[in-house]
């Protein structure tokens, strides 16, 4: 293996004397670039400066300027005095230890009067129904436990008809040896499973048609008073079909 | 489908003692040029501008590259701070040479080829352009190679020692990028 082509000894090989001449016109002639004053005074600066940095420590060095030490120095004021100001206001205030043994406040719902429409979260609000109670239990006892195994709770939305797929027999057979299933009542107004039967839906439901016709009514009476033009009445009569 | 050395892109940090950092001829110029001597910067560019040409030759059109030389000296410049080792300064400035000519050609990927187009003229230096182009398109690790050694003149142990690379992966890139250029430049009915 010639060595001319590794470091210019030994033979010359034509075809590679021949590339050098040709590609030698390429070769670079430029100067060196005129370098900028400030530029030169950085560089030369640089290894000064980071000495000095970790010399004076982060607060001292250039990185760190004076509206940087300002704004710092605010910050420091600033959590002094909150925390200041946090320490008043527990000492006033004992700590928070008056509203720890103070006693809790329970607050009773009030049941709506006779003949009273009953607010929109009553009317959504669950309805418990109950099976009724075995011998052995008091009505203190029930007024304290108010929920058990042998209620149900038929939840929001009440009236949605759910899609149950059927029991198996043997299910069905075991529930009416263990408990005895009732059937569907107008007083209870649920079917077996906490279903409600038609009758109680139809009773909803005009009692919701009969709610946003009062609404619409006292909208509407708003809205003749606001603008000044009377509002011809029509032919709702206010009459709550339910009583 | 050729084999490519990758290993000669592995500095051979170990093989070249801490004896070269400190009598090294670049380690003093880098000195100098940190104390602010502008005299040795300039010599520092005449020992290094071949390299950072045919590092950059290797990579753009050849009529950037006079500009990019002037570039990544100046980038050189302002970091130098940030050099640990003032003996491989010839590494470092070629990386910064590298990544000058990929950042030239991410923004500059549209009208490359136009220019190179416009410029190409007729006479001995549209021959050489011609030959550069085929050496363009070798395997990167062949094309500088053959660059520094045939554009620029070095020899195999002035690469390895300006780049950094070992010198036999050098070695074994010049013949093997020379047996390919052969190659291409006859496959193209070219007679040398």
């Amino acid at each position: 293996m010639s060595d001319y082509l590794w470091d210019k000894s030994g033979e010359a090989e034509p075809d590679v004397e021949r590339l050098e001449e040709m590609l030698g016109r390429l070769r670079h002639t430029g100067r060196a670039p005129e370098l900028p004053f400030e530029v030169g005074a950085q560089a030369a600066s640089i290894e000064l400066e980071s000495r000095a940095a970790l010399r004076a420590g982060i607060f001292g060095s250039a990185f760190f300027s004076r509206p940087a030490r300002l704004a710092a120095a605010a910050a420091l004021l600033l959590a002094v005095l909150a925390g200041a100001l946090v320490m008043l206001r527990t000492v006033n205030t004992d700590g928070g230890q008056a509203s720890v043994n103070k006693e809790p406040q329970v607050i009773q719902p009030q049941p709506p009067a006779p003949g009273e429409v009953k607010p929109r979260e009553e009317l959504s609000a669950p309805t418990v129904v109950s099976y009724p109670p075995k011998e052995s239990a008091t009505p203190e006892k029930l007024q304290r436990e108010p929920l058990r195994r042998n209620e149900l709770v038929v939840s929001k939305p009440p009236f949605k008809p759910q899609r149950r797929a059927p029991a198996p027999r043997e299910t069905v057979a075991r529930q009416t040896t263990t408990r005895e299933v009732k059937p569907a009542t107008a007083q209870s107004g649920v079917l077996e499973g906490g279903v409600p039967d038609v009758e109680s839906r139809v009773r909803a439901k005009e009692q919701l048609v009969y709610a946003l016709r009062l609404t619409s009514e006292a909208l509407k009476e708003v809205r003749g008073r606001a603008s000044g033009v009377e509002v011809s009445p029509n032919a709702f009569d206010g009459r709550n079909p339910l009583r | 489908m050729y084999e490519v050395e990758t290993s000669s892109l592995m500095f051979a940090r170990e093989e070249r003692g801490a004896e070269t950092e400190a009598e090294s001829p670049e380690s003093a110029l880098v000195a100098a040029v940190r104390a602010g001597d502008r005299d040795a910067f300039a010599r520092l560019y005449e020992s290094f501008s071949p390299l950072v040409h045919g590092v950059l030759l290797a990579r753009v059109p050849y009529d950037e590259v006079s500009d990019l030389v002037q570039d990544v000296f100046l980038v050189a410049f302002r970091k130098l701070g940030s050099l640990r080792d003032a003996s491989r300064f010839g590494p470092w400035v070629a990386m910064i040479a590298r990544n000058r000519a990929t950042d030239f050609h991410r923004r500059k990927r549209e009208t490359e080829e136009l220019r190179e187009e416009v410029s190409r003229g007729a006479g001995h230096v549209a021959e050489a352009r011609e030959a550069l182009e085929i050496i363009r398109s070798l395997p990167e690790a062949y094309r500088e190679t053959l660059v520094l050694r045939l554009v620029e003149g070095m020899t195999g142990p002035e690469i390895a020692g300006r780049t950094g690379l070992q010198p036999a992966s050098v070695r074994v890139n010049l013949h093997r990028g020379m047996k390919l250029l052969r190659e291409r430049l006859g496959a193209k009915g070219r007679k040398l």
